[in-house]
């Protein structure tokens, strides 16, 4: 078995040097890396380049496709499987019922007096990401989409967001790539369906939802806003003291403690939606660099690490919001100052 | 804000988003799912216990069985041993009311043997006599004298009882 793999692996290896010499090969000028999502059509304006005109309505990017496919997919479980339960389970809802009771069972062992009322939030956040950046992992997304024509003085803008060098667009790098692409016995951009990356730019039509900000502040906005309403909601105005803790009481060190503790739960929002939207991004970067590098056998190894990286992305916002709920919920426990601090808390609260 | 993508429409759009389908998989989803799975849980422990029950019904059921079958050998037995022991008594009886038969008939038999010869016996003497004295008046040719004649007799009836 190990003989066979090594040998696919030799051939492939053979295969992909004599192919990235015939050309078969990423340029310089397809290597776009953007940050930003990149509108499809702009609702109530025109695109202009990667970008819609001033006083769009609504850009409708490629995450936002993706978004929209992604709750379909979800939507479809619910109505495909969750309305048409067996009590002997049978495929896919084997592995719906699987996801559910896995997280389930952990919420339910970080707050299990609360689990019921948390449990569709993280659940969500759990799923939508899990299926978004598994979906993104598929060939094609990121690398299927429309050739569109796009005007070189526009770069000096993103320049360095484009690309890996950050110099594209210049006349010099493009009469360089000429030269390049010239050098090479096959020229892809010649091929039926390729975008030839002189003064067109290729948009695809799907992103990883994670890997737009847009998505990923929309789920940590509601993971921290939901966190302390669950906060209000279980311990009342008395929630606030364990932020604003009185100096004369506590001491002025606690006084900072609680501020600072305040200034971290609102630092939560830009810590849920850059985590995610670094590690899934960074992954597609990785990826296209590598891809770039040496198509091929190369991107394997890091392929497997992103489809694990997707994976576990997900089950961090999920497990974090669960455990940031259970925090804020409880008047004792976790870090939040000493025992006196929660009496008082609790006083308050009731 | 422009180069992250961070767009105030989008933005709110995917609020929207993230609200409906939390609310959405929490009602057509997560509960009905949770639900089936206690339902589940609950149904297996059911079925667990009865089938424990069950178990033990059939234990019971299979001791019951045997402590039946035990006592019907028993009762079995019993009866046979009966059976054999009034064989028994019935056999001696059988045998002892035969040899009392035998010894009766046989007692009889020689009761009737004894008596023929007996009588066979006394014929044959008082035979033998009269021809003892016949044959002797005749050979002697006399008259004997009426006591020597008893004497004679008697004396050749006792000659013929040592013989015989």
């Amino acid at each position: 078995m190990r003989n066979r793999i090594l040998t696919v692996l030799g051939v492939l290896a053979v295969v992909g040097v004599v192919m990235y010499f015939l050309g078969f090969r990423m340029t310089k000028e397809d290597l776009h890396i953007s940050a930003a999502a990149e509108p499809l059509f702009c609702i109530g304006g025109t695109i202009e380049g990667k970008h819609c005109s001033p006083g769009t309505i609504l850009p409708f990017t490629n995450a936002v496709l993706m978004t929209l496919l992604v709750d379909a997919i979800l939507v479809g479980i619910a109505f495909g499987i969750g309305q048409r339960l067996q009590m002997v389970p049978r495929g896919f809802q084997n592995i719906i019922e699987f996801l559910i009771e896995f997280f389930y069972d952990f919420a339910r062992g970080v707050d299990k007096k609360n689990v019921a009322k948390f449990f569709a939030l993280p659940m969500t956040i759990f799923l939508f990401f899990l299926f978004g950046n598994m979906l993104a992992l598929v060939p094609g997304v990121g690398s299927i989409g429309v050739c569109r024509p796009y005007a070189a003085e526009e770069s000096h803008n993103t320049a360095a967001t484009e690309t890996a060098e950050g110099a594209h667009g210049t006349e010099a790098t493009e009469v360089a790539a000429e030269e390049h692409s010239s050098g090479t016995i096959v020229d892809l951009a010649t091929f039926p369906g390729a975008c030839d990356h002189k003064g067109n730019i290729m948009v695809p039509f799907l992103r990883a939802p994670a890997a737009d900000l847009n998505v990923t502040f929309a789920f940590a906005i509601v993971a921290v806003f939901m966190v302390e309403f669950w906060g209000f909601q279980a311990l009342g105005i008395g929630y606030l003291g364990k932020f604003f803790i009185n100096p004369a009481k506590e001491g002025v060190i606690m006084t900072l403690v609680g501020l600072l503790e305040l200034f971290s739960e609102i630092m939560r929002i830009v810590a849920f939606a850059f985590r995610i939207f670094g590690n899934i991004f960074g992954g597609e970067v990785v990826l296209a660099v590598m891809i770039f590098l040496f198509s091929y056998l190369l991107p394997l190894p890091f392929y497997g690490l992103e489809v694990f990286v997707a994976f576990i992305q997900a089950v961090i916002f999920a497990v974090l919001t669960v455990v940031f709920a259970a925090l804020a919920v409880q008047a004792h426990g976790g870090d939040h100052g000493d025992d006196h601090s929660h009496a008082g808390n609790e006083a308050k609260a009731h | 804000m422009d180069k992250l993508g961070i767009n105030w429409g989008l933005l709110i759009g995917q609020l929207f988003n993230v609200i409906f389908l939390v609310w959405l998989l929490g009602q057509f989803l997560y509960k009905p799912v949770l639900n089936m799975l206690s339902e589940r849980t609950r149904r297996v422990q059911d079925s667990l216990a009865e089938a424990d029950q069950v178990k033990q019904q059939l234990a019971n059921a299979k001791k019951d069985y045997e402590a039946e079958l035990a006592k019907a050998r028993q009762e079995a037995a019993g009866i046979v041993a009966q059976a054999h022991e009034r064989a028994k008594v019935q056999e001696a009886e059988i045998i002892a009311q035969a040899r009392r038969d035998a010894d009766r008939i046989r007692e009889e038999a020689r009761a009737n043997a004894s008596q023929e010869r007996d009588t066979l016996l006394s014929d044959a003497k008082g035979k033998i006599a009269e021809l003892v004295t016949l044959t002797a008046s005749r050979v002697i040719g006399a008259e004997l004298q009426a006591k020597g004649h008893d004497k004679l007799i008697a004396e050749s009836l006792s000659a013929l009882d040592r013989r015989n």
